[in-house]
């Protein structure tokens, strides 16, 4: 579902990521586990489409097409989410006019019905009231005064109403207190599905408690140094970061 | 004299009474404001001297289109190239009166050239007087077009006089087509316990020139909500010269804009507070895009006698692209001890994260555009208590910034 091949990523000049492979078939669930600065938030809003990422080498491909060419709108209607490590703030746009705009924007650019206001009211309150988010908190402006668990139960929302194929989350763990983490992986799991992969990019193990990995990749200096099933994380979180990756990386 | 001061006073008539003259004497001696004059530091008019230099043949004299109301069921004046069309009196709301006829006094207050003009020159005039304790529920639109037939200039004056505890709402829409330069001199007074809503739409031409002084008088516990929403013109002034005479007295003024092309919108405003316990609020924002300027210069004064006072001062402007500019000049001088006053400016770009945050979510850059935009101005527009003509006025700059701002991407 997802390919990445010998991809080469620079930011403001500097090589971040350096050869890089991975694939996500569909319907499973894979972790990338890295240390600060092995370019794990360059890898995610590369794909995502971000400006000042850019590829110098190496191809992505995702369901099937060039996804590395695509504007970042067009890569979210082709079924990717990225859900942000640090979800921004929006003033004067309220959560759920921006809900509304982003998933009719989806369904328009996938040549389906937009969803009127009770179609859309309906399916927001049902997926809200999984993630214990309030009408109230609806009503607010994007993110803007939301605690670190609501902007990411917030992200979560989004991921279940936006409906994509892939769900890309980029340390959705971090500024979680273990309630706010249970929530937010019930919501993952949920999700779960023969038809949808899931790139799941996190600092520390103890989200791969809750949200249980097929595939454990560590990203060091920027490539894949180890790949294994979930007892990979285990492993790291007993030994460190230092035993992989760094010594063996140019 | 200045040339331009010349041909705009061309017509002045022989018949004029007094006030008329002391106004044009000033003008004339002053001529036309100038980059050099302090309140006028940031705009230049030179681009409607060279309008005026040239000449232009009057446009052909066609009945102008009337545009929808405003404000539902509003009861309407409309004014065609400075003079009042039909007779505009006996409007059968209580305790409102309306008489055609430019009578404003010329004052001694010097500095307000477009004051000067306007008096000096007004083709013709509306004078508004609302009986002590009236409170009309239907609102009053004036419906100022322009169609160019007078390119020297047209010229208008508004007189508003608000008895004692009565309360009205007054909006103005101004428009038009081809080029001209209309100004518009504007005098309010508010006796005791009166409350104003004054709305106006500046939506003139994109070839006009909008020149506009408005003053108000707000006595003992009156209050006065202003709104402007400035769209239109190549080079447009919006003037506020606000007095709060009477203790408890207060006024809002509230302001958007949207720039595109080449067009100079200043918005120039002055708040006197003169006695204890009165109070001001300010908020002013504008998107700029292409080349637009815009200009805010907020003034505020709180006399040595006025303790108590508070006032408050916001102007933010979104700057588009990279060519166009804001120039914000708060002044604040205090003589009084006891107040509260507060002031800030900002000007700033898209926000990227934010931009990206909707386009990562599906949301085409454009539209992701607009929504930030439209954002970014909303909260001014909460300040309009009548939704229909809120979303009226919401939709007209959304359009106005949508037309353009789409081969920007």
């Amino acid at each position: 579902m997802l390919k990445i091949e010998n991809l080469h990523v620079e930011v403001d000049g500097k090589e971040i990521i350096r050869g890089l492979d991975l694939e996500v078939p569909k319907g499973e669930v894979h972790a990338i586990m890295g240390p600060n600065g092995a370019g794990k938030s360059t890898l995610s809003y590369t794909l995502a489409g971000r400006d000042g990422y850019t590829v110098t080498d190496g191809k992505v491909t995702f369901r099937g097409r060039d996804l590395l060419d695509r504007e970042p709108e067009e890569r979210a209607a082709d079924g990717l989410f990225l859900g942000f490590q640090y979800p921004v703030e929006i003033p004067g746009v309220a959560t759920l006019t921006f809900l509304k705009t982003a998933v009719n924007a989806v369904r328009r650019q996938r040549g389906e019905a937009e969803y009127d206001a009770m179609q859309f009211m309906k399916l927001v309150r049902g997926k809200a009231k999984d993630l214990n988010i309030s009408d109230e908190m609806l009503k607010r402006p994007v993110n803007v005064g939301f605690s670190g668990g609501e902007k990411k139960r917030n992200e979560i929302l989004q991921m279940a109403v936006l409906d994509p194929a892939f769900c890309l989350l980029d340390e959705t763990d971090s500024g979680l207190d273990i309630d706010a983490l249970k929530v937010v992986a019930d919501g993952v799991n949920a999700l779960r599905g023969p038809e949808r992969g899931m790139l799941i990019i996190t600092h520390y193990q103890r989200l791969l408690d809750h949200i249980v990995p097929d595939r454990v990749h560590i990203l060091a200096e920027g490539r894949i140094v180890e790949s294994g099933d979930k007892d990979l994380a285990l492993e790291l979180e007993k030994k460190g970061y230092a035993s992989f990756g760094t010594d063996r990386a140019a | 004299m200045d040339s331009t001061a010349e041909i705009l006073l061309e017509r002045f008539s022989a018949e004029a009474d007094a006030d008329r003259t002391a106004a044009r004497d000033r003008f004339r001696a002053a001529g036309l404001p100038t980059p050099g004059q302090e309140a006028w530091k940031f705009t230049n008019l030179r681009p409607l001297a060279q309008f005026l230099d040239a000449r232009a043949e009057p446009a052909n004299d066609s009945t102008p289109d009337l545009p929808g109301r405003l404000v539902d069921g509003a009861y309407r004046v409309v004014i065609i190239d400075g003079r009042v069309d039909g007779e505009a009196s006996g409007t059968g709301i209580g305790g409102l009166s309306l008489s055609r006829g430019s009578g404003l006094q010329s004052g001694t207050a010097g500095n307000r050239a477009l004051r000067d003009l306007s008096i000096a020159m007004a083709d013709d005039g509306l004078r508004i007087v609302l009986e002590a304790n009236a409170a009309p529920a239907q609102a009053l639109e004036l419906v100022f077009i322009g169609t160019g037939s007078r390119p020297d200039g047209h010229h208008f004056t508004l007189e508003m006089e608000l008895g004692a505890n009565s309360a009205l709402t007054v909006v103005e829409h101004h428009l038009g087509s081809n080029a001209y330069a209309a100004t518009l001199a504007t005098d309010v007074r508010l006796a005791d316990g009166a409350r104003l809503r004054h709305v106006k739409l500046q939506d003139e031409s994109d070839a006009a020139f909008h020149l506009s002084d408005c003053a108000l008088e707000i006595g003992r516990d009156a209050s006065c909500e202003r709104f402007v929403l400035s769209v239109g013109s190549r080079l447009a002034r919006d003037e506020v010269h606000v007095a709060l005479n009477g203790q408890g007295s207060s006024v809002r003024l509230l302001g958007a804009y949207a720039g595109r092309g080449q067009q100079h919108l200043d918005h120039t405003t002055h708040i006197d507070h003169k006695v204890p316990n009165t109070s001001s609020h300010e908020v002013y924002k504008g998107v700029l895009d292409d080349r637009s300027r815009g200009v805010f210069q907020g003034g505020i004064r709180v006399m040595q006698d006025a303790q108590k006072t508070a006032g408050h001062q916001l102007n933010k402007a979104l700057l588009l692209s990279r060519q166009a500019e804001i120039d914000s000049k708060p002044a604040l001088e205090i003589y009084a001890d006891d107040v509260v006053c507060s002031h800030g400016a900002t000007a700033g770009e898209i926000d990227e994260d934010a931009l990206f945050y909707l386009r990562a979510r599906g949301i085409d850059a454009a539209a992701a555009k607009n929504l930030l935009v439209q954002a970014f101005l909303d909260e001014v527009f909460d300040g309009i208590a009548d939704e229909a003509l809120r979303e009226r006025l919401k939709d007209r700059v959304h359009d106005a910034l949508q037309v353009e701002g789409s081969d920007h991407g």
